[in-house]
């Protein structure tokens, strides 16, 4: 479980992140919807532990990642929007890298690596260097070193971002697979119907704030529209409420 | 596995599948070496060729010279060719270093005890550094010097006066140079120029993938999210780093030994260089190897992409070699002065190379703990640089 309470990040006279806070359960996947330099990223990256935040407080599993961050990365997986691999490793390589991080060694880390490669539908390239890989193909890899360490829980920064349509389909299915073996997902996307499908849990972060939090029928439900994508314009504060915090 | 270890170990499998990168951080500083195994000898020996050689002097009036004048020029191995035209154009424009006018009436007024005069054109600069041009001259300035020493003390005795008395202080001159220090002659400049050549030469690319490239990849975020501390990541890179900068260099060093060693003797001026010289050289140059791996790392960790990274490291090889050159112009005034980094080792090394490969264990002990402390104060600056919000997204 990830609880952020009252998360704060200000860049001089900007307030990135203000006050943030919610909850992501395990076994639910939480979605962070929010436009352009909304602070979703801000935000994830303060949990990852990449940001110190000015205020407020980020448990994994009831560790405090600012009091041991050590402690709190290793139950956490993260898949961030710079979403590189190292062109002259094999995806096998890279996962075994990965997973020494977390003190996997030995036919553990052996037999770990190839259950992620193998969840991952990743056993056909797992000993080709990732030189010349599809987007897809890296993603694969990206989840894979998120994942390694079998983590209880898993932030997702756009994972289906610049994905063709078999590779959006597939990361969602392992989203979906995520949920099903009880994890806590928390993660952001741009793309409304994919957080409508798949979020149990959505946050709307806007100026750094989040403006409303609920399942996605009931954000539907609040804002009285059909769909997820018109409750978000509306609830973010219409065409207005989103230009301005893009500008801001 | 530790995270450092872990760090180093994929970092080193990561640079040496990159053939660029083997390339530069292996195969030129070992083609440095080579190259300099083979030219240190043989520019230490082409001067010294160069006055053994026999010398052909264009020469006018030669039908002026006396027999006794050109027995002496036999002497120095000078045999003078005729020339026709303008002589002194044709020293001028370099194509000889030294020629010959000899007036009529020459050999006839040195006979008779009259006033004679010779001119002596020389070009130091004909034919470069290496091209004989200053020996050419300086051989036949003696051979006439002789000449007239003889042609004086003939004229005293024929006075039935001691000859000695135009000679008041006779210089016995002794070459007391070893062979091994002859040997070191070009090398006490050149090798510690070598040694910091390689030394950055060896970690630059290292330096630069593993801090501007990991970032240009995008995978900088994934690997600071891991449970590895910032210094732990640090000190990963920097092994990764100064393992590439030093195991080049020992080799280096140690082909540059062993191919002087093959080299025919014709080529090596009569000595070698001593292994004394290498082992300390490769003992200086491992702590001297950290220091600059950490300040490639320290530059390179700043910028966002290799470029970037490759143009703001480019001044620190130029900077690097300063100290080393001045080191070959100013001596250490004091030990103290060998705990300046690069300097320090670049001065010992040089010194050894001249004076037969002795050791000054104190010099020495100022060298490495001077180098060590400047990488400490470097990794430190270093550490701070690397702070990860502003590495990540330059806040």
């Amino acid at each position: 479980m990830i609880e952020i309470h009252d998360l704060k990040k200000h860049y001089g006279q900007v307030k990135a992140v203000d006050g943030v806070s919610f909850t992501c359960p395990d076994g639910k996947i939480t979605g962070l919807l929010g436009p352009n330099g909304a602070g979703k990223s801000t935000t994830l990256r303060m949990i990852a532990g990449l940001i110190k935040p000015m205020g407020g407080k980020v448990n994994i599993d009831g560790t405090d990642i600012a009091r041991e961050p050590v402690l709190a990365r290793r139950k956490l997986g993260v898949q961030s929007d710079m979403n590189g691999v190292y062109p002259r490793l094999t995806p096998r390589e890279q996962l075994a890298y990965y997973g020494r991080f977390y003190g996997l060694s030995g036919q553990t880390l052996a037999d770990r690596v190839e259950a992620t490669l193998r969840e991952l539908n990743m056993l056909d390239i797992a000993d080709r260097r990732a030189e010349g890989f599809s987007r897809g193909q890296r993603q694969k890899i990206v989840l894979g070193r998120a994942l390694v360490h079998n983590p209880r829980n898993i932030l997702l920064d756009e994972p289906t971002n610049g994905l063709d349509v078999m590779a959006v389909r597939e990361t969602r299915e392992t989203i979906r697979l995520f949920k099903e073996q009880g994890r806590c997902v928390l993660f952001s996307t741009h793309y409304m119907d994919e957080a409508e499908r798949l979020c149990d849990h959505i946050a709307i972060i806007v100026g750094g704030k989040i403006v409303v939090a609920g399942s996605p029928q009931a954000l539907m439900q609040q804002a009285g529209k059909d769909n997820l994508e018109d409750a978000f314009v509306a609830l973010a504060g219409g065409r207005e409420g989103l230009a301005r915090s893009q500008a801001e | 596995m530790h995270p450092i270890i872990n760090i180093w170990r994929k970092e080193l499998m990561d640079i040496l599948r990159d053939k660029k990168a083997v390339r530069q951080s292996l195969l030129v500083p070992l083609l440095i070496g080579m190259i300099y195994a083979v030219m240190n000898p043989a520019f230490s020996s082409i001067a010294s060729e160069r006055a053994r050689a026999p010398l052909s002097i264009p020469a006018q009036g030669i039908e002026n010279a006396s027999e006794e004048f050109m027995a002496v020029l036999q002497q120095y191995d000078i045999t003078l060719e005729p020339y026709e035209g303008d002589l002194t154009a044709h020293i001028t424009s370099g194509k000889e270093g030294a020629g010959l006018i000899i007036p009529p009436g020459f050999g006839e007024n040195v006979n008779g005890e009259q006033a004679a005069q010779i001119t002596l054109l020389t070009n130091p600069t004909s034919g470069g550094i290496f091209g004989g041009g200053f020996a050419g001259g300086e051989r036949l300035d003696l051979a006439i010097n002789t000449f007239n020493t003889q042609v004086a003390a003939a004229r005293v005795q024929s006075r039935e006066m001691d000859p000695a008395l135009l000679t008041p202080v006779s210089v016995d001159t002794r070459n007391l140079a070893t062979p091994e220090q002859l040997g070191g002659v070009f090398a006490s400049f050149t090798l510690p120029l070598l040694v910091v050549i390689i030394v950055v030469q060896g970690g630059l690319f290292a330096a630069i993938d593993v801090t501007a490239g990991e970032k240009e990849r995008g995978t900088l975020e994934a690997l600071l999210v891991t449970p590895a501390t910032d210094v732990q990541v640090m000190i990963g890179k920097l092994l990764a780093v100064f393992t590439l900068a030093v195991v080049p260099y020992i080799l280096t060093l140690l082909g540059f030994w062993i191919a002087g060693r093959l080299l025919p003797e014709s080529m090596k001026l009569g000595g070698d260089l001593p292994f004394s010289v290498i082992g300390v050289a490769i003992l200086v140059g491992i702590p001297t190897a950290l220091f600059m791996s950490v300040i490639q790392m320290a530059i390179s960790v700043r910028t966002k992409t290799f470029k970037d990274a490759q143009a703001a490291a480019a001044p620190l090889s130029i900077g690097a070699l300063l100290p080393a050159f001045a080191a070959g112009v100013v001596q250490p005034q004091s030990l103290l002065a060998y705990l300046i980094p690069v300097y320090g080792p670049a001065a010992l090394v040089g010194q050894m190379t001249i004076n037969g490969g002795i050791l000054d264990a104190s010099a020495l002990g100022m060298v490495i703990i001077g180098s060590l402390l400047a990488a400490v104060i470097a990794f430190v600056i270093a550490m701070r640089l690397f702070n990860r919000e502003r590495l990540l997204y330059a806040v």
